[in-house]
């Protein structure tokens, strides 16, 4: 079996999108969830910044 | 004993290999509800957003998104009282969750960063009608913005035949990140989509873009009930 999830290289990127999708995204059933995690939104901020820094620190490979 | 149902996705269908464990090491069981399921594990509280345990909640959900045709992640945090409590926070949502989860099947997410300079938001019209008229569509129009990269629009053209849907989303802050693209594409067709992407790359000026995945479909799972 092939491994498609592994497709593209984990790249700190990646790293941050993990944080994205399990922070940011994905399915709410519970206001509960939001208010519970009271520190999300200073999460994705820094997020934000980190894929903003990363963008600049990082030497990437799709530069050709 | 266990005081919470912590809640790792929604699916149909039954699993292709063995559930397995948690985040926490505890079994996983699935509670289905009619033609829905969820993917649940017991937890003595809900968990602390570390960067340990998100990489560990991504890999359990990972995992499932291999074992089942269509799945809905849940957000980090999603915990339950007991199953009656689930039961009636799904009860209501079940068709929304089942149209979600017909769409997502057999997919999954790439999420397209967009990096360099925006695009200056677009000029207010000449504004006809009253101010309540003039203030909806602008707040139309905002909306719409933010829902927008006309930045990659030669790129996105190049995709598109390739994208089952499409979730867009400006940075809106200052900084080089300029948005997020989201797309929902048959797992399939992973290579094809950065294929297509390699070949459409030098379509947008100076900017870049850096593609990750594939992913499980987060961004495709419904928000909270308005």
């Amino acid at each position: 079996m092939s491994e498609p999830l592994e497709l593209l290289e984990r790249s700190d990127i990646s790293l941050l999108d993990t944080v994205d999708n399990l922070l940011n995204k994905g399915l709410v059933l519970t206001g509960e969830v939001v208010i519970g995690l009271a520190g999300v939104d200073l999460i994705y901020l820094r997020l934000s910044a980190l894929l903003c820094a990363a963008d600049r620190v990082l030497p990437r490979k799709a530069e050709e | 004993m266990s005081a919470i149902l912590y809640l790792y996705a929604l699916v149909d269908g039954e699993p292709s290999a063995p559930l397995e464990e948690g985040i926490a090491g505890e079994p996983l069981r699935l509670l289905p509800r009619g033609g829905i399921s969820a993917v649940t594990g017991a937890l003595p509280a809900r968990p602390n957003p570390d960067r340990e345990i998100l990489e560990r909640q991504d890999a359990v959900v990972r995992r499932l998104a291999e074992s089942f045709g269509a799945i809905l992640p849940a957000r980090f945090g999603e915990a339950f009282a007991d199953e009656a409590a689930l039961a009636g926070r799904l009860g209501p949502r079940e068709r929304e969750i089942a149209e979600a989860l017909a769409l997502v099947r057999g997919c999954v997410q790439m999420t397209l960063r967009v990096f360099g300079e925006p695009e200056p938001a677009p000029e207010p019209d000449t504004a006809t009608g009253g101010p309540g008229t003039r203030h909806l569509a602008a707040r139309r129009r905002q909306h719409e913005w933010a829902h927008s990269l006309p930045e990659i629009d030669p790129l996105r053209a190049a995709l598109h035949p390739l994208l089952r849907a499409e979730r867009i989303e400006r940075h809106g802050a200052p900084g080089p990140l300029v948005g997020t693209a989201y797309h929902l594409i048959q797992r399939a067709q992973a290579g094809a989509y950065l294929e297509a992407l390699e070949s459409a790359r030098g379509r947008i000026g100076g900017r870049r873009v850096a593609a990750t995945g594939p992913w499980p479909p987060y961004a495709f799972a419904p928000e909270p009930a308005p």
